[in-house]
């Protein structure tokens, strides 16, 4: 259920997955934590998409779907 | 860090957003188009970024804070918690220590320790439509608060996350939470808040047993000997607050009384047990360890 997250466990899920999501509430530390991550293992090749937290329309979040 | 890029296709990534979002854009939810209260969406899952109780207590130590008392209030300011999931929230704990250095702590924790049974029990009404989110906002708003100069004094930072846990229990199109609540009119029906005394390091799990019993469930506590189990039983208990509740603190090897205790218990119990006693229960006495101890002892050792 609740595991408290570290820079190397997004370095974990990275070696099996290409995609990673980092979630939780608003102001959690999830780009504390993603920092933390890129000044630890410095992976250039690994890209950084932040979602955006709110939709002007549906059709906003549907093209967004399609990105991920 | 290499920042937002513009991209075409994700090869190799990290995507960082709010659950809800998530959820959203991989399908594993989907907005709805008639609003309602009466199937509230409030699964919490996925990886999830947390902040620990010890590491938020830390952080006020550091700014020279070591009254207990002061310390859990800060806590509750900044501690979320729902039935399958809770955490502190790192930039609530900064305000918290602000808000405490301006005298102004105690007085808006009666307005936060209100809006958070948004999180720890969402309101269950049969109402739909545009009311949906003004009811249950009214519902957890204690009744005797002036609700213009309390949403007034509240942080952006509480406001955001109303506005999610809103957004995200109503499945809405994120950001409606916020203007529905910015034209609307909101009346405080709720009951008054208990700020109860509880020792710093309980807070974030007193509040997370308190948003399971709240749920309906009953809740079971196991560990083993002399791990603070009857502590944090007796402050789930009075965080609580309610006379349908009983606590049910068994030390004895006596299987089968226990059986029967349970079964004759009418109202919602909080169970403790330790290991070994839990491990030879019935399974027909179906008891399911919410929190077990051997994690938390584990934490101990950081003081």
């Amino acid at each position: 259920m609740r595991r408290i997250f570290k820079a190397k466990h997004i370095e974990e899920m990275l070696s099996d997955k290409d995609k990673v999501f980092i979630g939780g509430l608003p102001f959690s530390g999830k780009t504390t934590l993603i920092n933390k991550f890129y000044n630890k293992y410095k992976n250039e090749g690994i890209q950084f998409i932040e979602l955006p937290k709110k939709f002007n329309s549906v059709d906003e979040l549907n093209e967004w779907k399609n990105k991920i | 860090m290499s920042g937002k890029i513009k991209y075409k296709e994700i090869r190799r990534g990290i995507i960082e957003g709010r659950t809800y979002i998530i959820d959203l854009l991989l399908g594993k939810v989907s907005i709805v188009n008639t609003l309602s209260l009466q199937s509230p969406c409030l699964d919490f899952r996925g990886n999830a970024v947390s902040m620990k109780n010890i590491d938020a207590i830390k952080r006020i130590y550091k700014y020279g804070i070591k009254d207990d008392k002061v310390i859990s209030k800060i806590l509750m300011y900044s501690t979320v918690a729902m039935p399958n999931y809770f955490t502190i929230i790192p930039k609530l704990v900064n305000e918290g220590i602000e808000l405490y250095k301006q005298g102004k702590l105690d007085k808006i924790l009666e307005v936060v320790l209100g809006v958070k049974r948004l999180y720890s029990s969402f309101p269950k009404i049969d109402i739909s439509k545009e009311d949906s989110i003004t009811y249950a906002l009214g519902l957890v708003l204690p009744r005797d608060i002036d609700f213009k100069k309390a949403w007034g004094e509240l942080s952006e930072t509480w406001k955001e996350l109303i506005y999610y846990r809103l957004d995200s229990a109503l499945r809405l199109l994120p950001a409606s939470a916020e203007k529905i609540i910015s034209q609307k009119d909101i009346k405080p029906l709720g009951d008054k808040v208990n700020i109860a005394d509880i020792e710093p390091f309980f807070v974030d799990l007193a509040e997370w047993g308190k948003s399971i019993i709240l749920e309906g469930n009953n809740l079971c506590i196991v560990g083993p000997l002399r791990s603070a189990k009857s502590s944090l039983a007796n402050y789930i208990y009075s965080t609580v607050n309610s006379k349908d509740v009983s606590l049910l603190d068994y030390n004895n090897y006596d299987l089968l009384n226990l059986d029967k205790k349970i079964k004759l218990e009418s109202k919602k119990y909080i169970t403790v047990l330790t290991d070994d006693i839990f491990y030879s229960i019935p399974t027909e006495c179906n008891l399911r360890p919410q929190i077990h101890f051997t994690k938390i002892i584990t934490l101990y050792n950081f003081f």
